[in-house]
């Protein structure tokens, strides 16, 4: 038996995985290197088997669930702050949108009311005008109906 | 854990029970503890280590198929969780060497100097140099009432390749402690 045979086995011999057979037996008496790798094999396995693994401490469990909380409110946090940026940019939509109409029946009833002045038809004029009204006060309606609801959802979610 | 039982506490947790998952925790934590403090033998990362640990394991429950067993996919989880630590934040120190890269100290304590805390010291240090794999198997192995049949169940590979790891992983250690352990050219061995 060689050197390098003893060699392959004092780690399989140190953790109780293979025999000392005569011949390594043998062996070993008389090597002093493969004893002193039998030796510190052996060694390594009492330190290794020494090592410490310390238990979970008893508040283990409750800490990983309140972790899992935390990690679930969170992202309830992120669906509400989408929720929120989502209303406001519809907000924003039907703001603008609005903006845009009147603004565009404004400049219409404008031209045609400056036409209908030209032409002296008062009276046309001033029922272009009525309509213009009518539609700055639904879109009013129409916003504060909108910031309602967000206040009313806020509430919902906050309590 | 009988697989009928592991099954139904997955499919359990997997319906947002909480207290299922509370059970899973606490069937699994002290290994899990155990193992995370033997790969990063530092105490004030292992809480969170381990958490972190039962987070992706909560995480990706809904997505575990169950083609290999909850243990395996455990072990993987800390494995991953541990490698990640480990490369965020080296170890400061390294292993003690002198200019010839040669470790420092006496060089024929083999035996019972072991049992003193700096020998232990450099112990984890070659450990933490041992690759990710071998590290596993060397802080499960030792871990209180872990079998290699076990071992080989949990890591899915067949017990013979359990065992030669381990011993080639301590043959390593051996060789990071004693560089003198180290092979010799085949030529300088003499028959004996």
């Amino acid at each position: 038996m060689t050197c390098h045979d003893v060699l392959d086995l004092v780690d399989a011999i140190a953790g109780g995985d293979a025999e000392v057979t005569p011949a390594v037996r043998a062996h070993v008496e008389t090597c002093p290197r493969c004893a002193a790798a039998l030796a510190s094999a052996r060694g390594i396995e009492l330190a290794l088997a020494a090592r410490a693994a310390p238990a979970a401490p008893a508040t283990f469990t409750a800490a990983v669930s309140a972790r899992i909380r935390r990690e679930r409110w969170s992202a309830e946090q992120q669906v509400d702050r989408l929720f929120n940026l989502a209303i406001v940019a519809a907000i924003l939509l039907v703001i603008g949108g609005t903006l845009a109409v009147v603004n565009v029946g404004t400049v219409i009833n404008l031209a045609a009311g400056a036409w209908s002045l030209v032409s002296l038809f008062g009276a046309q004029a001033a029922g272009r005008a009525e309509t213009v009204v009518t539609t700055y006060v639904a879109a009013a309606g129409l916003l504060v109906s909108a910031l309602g609801t967000w206040w009313w959802a806020e509430r919902r979610l906050s309590m | 854990m009988a697989d009928f039982d592991e099954r139904l506490l997955i499919e359990r947790c997997r319906t947002g029970d909480d207290t299922a998952f509370g059970e899973l925790v606490d069937r699994y934590k002290n290994l899990v503890y155990g193992l995370v403090y033997r790969m990063i033998p530092d105490r004030s990362r292992t809480d969170d280590l381990a958490q972190d640990v039962f987070l992706k394991v909560h995480r990706g429950l809904p997505y575990f198929r169950g083609e290999a067993r909850l243990s395996t996919w455990i072990y993987r989880i800390v494995q991953n969780v541990c490698v990640q630590a480990r490369s965020e934040r080296r170890p400061e120190v390294p292993l003690e060497t002198d200019a010839r890269g040669q470790m420092r100290g006496d060089p024929g304590a083999q035996d019972g100097a072991f049992a003193d805390l700096e020998t232990r010291d450099r112990l984890e240090k070659a450990i933490q140099q041992l690759p990710d794999n071998y590290r596993l198997l060397i802080a499960a192995h030792y871990l209180q009432g872990v079998r290699y049949e076990d071992l080989a169940d949990a890591l899915d590979i067949p017990l013979g390749t359990v065992k030669t790891h381990l011993h080639r992983a301590k043959r390593r250690l051996r060789e990071i402690l004693e560089p003198e352990a180290r092979p010799r050219p085949r030529i300088h061995q003499p028959d004996r």
